[in-house]
């Protein structure tokens, strides 16, 4: 979705209206915080507080610059909220996970193989650490590039390169650890599936 | 081990963040390196799944109250509300159509003295906002979260803040949304039913019986009208 106000003079570039904002920003922003969060609740939680940011600062609306800070401010509220979520992870973690799993529950019309791997992927990246669960997300799925989630998220180069890594690294150790299980639940057709993904 | 493995370095190549030198190095090294290159294949796939993750869109409630927001700045509240509020939410045109290019700024909303509008008379309280929807970012793990019951959530957060002068920003918002939203969604207009209704019990009543009643309830009950 180009914007076509990047085109217009400054002088007579009108900030957009809030029905626009919402309109043009609000799905990128929800799949972010979905991706991030890894449930509905949350990301709605996340985006809401995203866009209370963004209607603060409307009017200091740059144009080229708003996909960016949306990341920013998406990505940092995220980080802030694990934060808060690691010191009360205690109070209704029961809660959670059964709603957690609940969310995540696939919709029938799918594929086996897609429930399957989606579901067991998302629960991998669910379980990443949030500092590493970021980088990856921006990078693999918003496709941003190293210089980007440094900005992003206020950290140096090599830092992003050693957290994608480091996070990579456990999501396939997790995402091993799920087949080795799944294998010894129900040998056959899932231990099959997953060859074929791998090979 | 005339060379080290690439290490972190794998990851860079993967996603194309190698400098040319550095990426020449490391595919020569992954020509002669079984265990690096299994290891690129590997992060190669797994970046491939992550990729084509499929995320939902944000359901219409959801974005009825991320407009909502947008809809009740401090300064309309002393607005009679009327047909324009409902519009600055819902309207149904293409976004941009209502502005064109370099023309004059949008007659309704004025978003930009809005937007400037809360730091301008809270200059001290910037966070009030966000801290009294915090609330909500545990409360939603237990409840079903609805428009009427965010409408509950933040209706009692702001009287439990005791900041009276922010009741008036939501409330009146979420009233047009709902009213919007009956619109959009398709569901049964009131104004359309209660004619359809109407139509139908006065119908029996008129001198011609079914000749007036069959064209009253197919043209007149509301259909053109509502829609």
């Amino acid at each position: 979705m180009a914007d076509p106000d990047a085109a217009v003079d400054f002088e007579q570039w009108q900030p957009p209206s809030w029905e626009e904002v919402v309109q043009n920003h609000s799905a990128r922003v929800y799949r972010l915080a979905f991706r991030l969060t890894g449930n509905k609740h949350d990301a709605e939680d996340l985006t809401q507080e995203v866009f209370i940011r963004v209607f603060r600062s409307l009017s200091s609306y740059t144009p080229g610059t708003f996909e960016g800070w949306l990341h920013r401010i998406t990505t940092n509220l995220f980080l802030d909220m694990a934060r808060r979520k690691a010191r009360i992870r205690f109070e209704g973690l029961a809660d959670n996970a059964a709603e957690r799993l609940q969310g995540r529950e696939p919709s029938p019309a799918q594929s086996y193989d897609d429930r399957h791997f989606d579901a067991d992927v998302q629960a991998a990246l669910d379980a990443l650490p949030a500092e590493f669960r970021a980088p990856v997300v921006l990078c693999d799925i918003e496709g941003l590039s190293y210089e980007e989630i440094a900005a992003t998220l206020g950290v140096k180069l090599g830092t992003v390169r050693s957290r994608i890594h480091r996070g990579r690294a456990q999501l396939r150790k997790a995402l091993e650890h799920r087949r080795r299980l799944a294998g010894k639940d129900t040998a056959g057709a899932e231990a099959q599936v997953w060859t074929r993904e791998v090979e | 081990m005339s060379m080290e493995h690439l290490g972190e370095r794998i990851s860079a190549l993967v996603d194309g963040e190698l400098g040319p030198a550095e990426r020449d190095r490391a595919l020569i090294h992954l020509a002669s390196c079984d265990s690096c290159r299994f290891e690129a294949d590997m992060l190669r796939r797994l970046k491939r799944r992550l990729h084509g993750l499929d995320a939902p869109d944000p359901s219409s409630d959801f974005l009825g109250r991320l407009s909502a927001l947008g809809a009740g700045p401090p300064d309309r509240s002393s607005e009679p509300p009327g047909p324009g509020s409902g519009g600055l939410f819902g309207g149904p045109p293409p976004l941009g159509s209502s502005r064109p290019l370099g023309g004059p700024p949008p007659a309704g909303p004025a978003p930009g003295p809005a937007a400037a509008q809360p730091p301008a008379r809270r200059p001290r309280r910037p966070l009030q906002a966000p801290s009294v929807l915090r609330p909500g970012w545990h409360r939603t793990r237990y409840a079903v979260a609805g428009v009427s019951a965010l409408a509950l959530t933040l209706g009692t957060a702001f009287v439990a803040g005791g900041d009276a002068e922010q009741a008036p920003v939501v409330r009146p918002s979420l009233e047009d949304y709902a009213v919007e939203h009956a619109l959009t969604a398709g569901q049964a207009a009131l104004p359309a039913s209660e004619d359809g209704a109407e139509g139908a019990r006065s119908a029996p009543g008129t001198p011609v019986g079914p000749v007036a009643h069959v064209p009253g309830t197919s043209g007149g009950d509301g259909t053109p009208r509502a829609w």
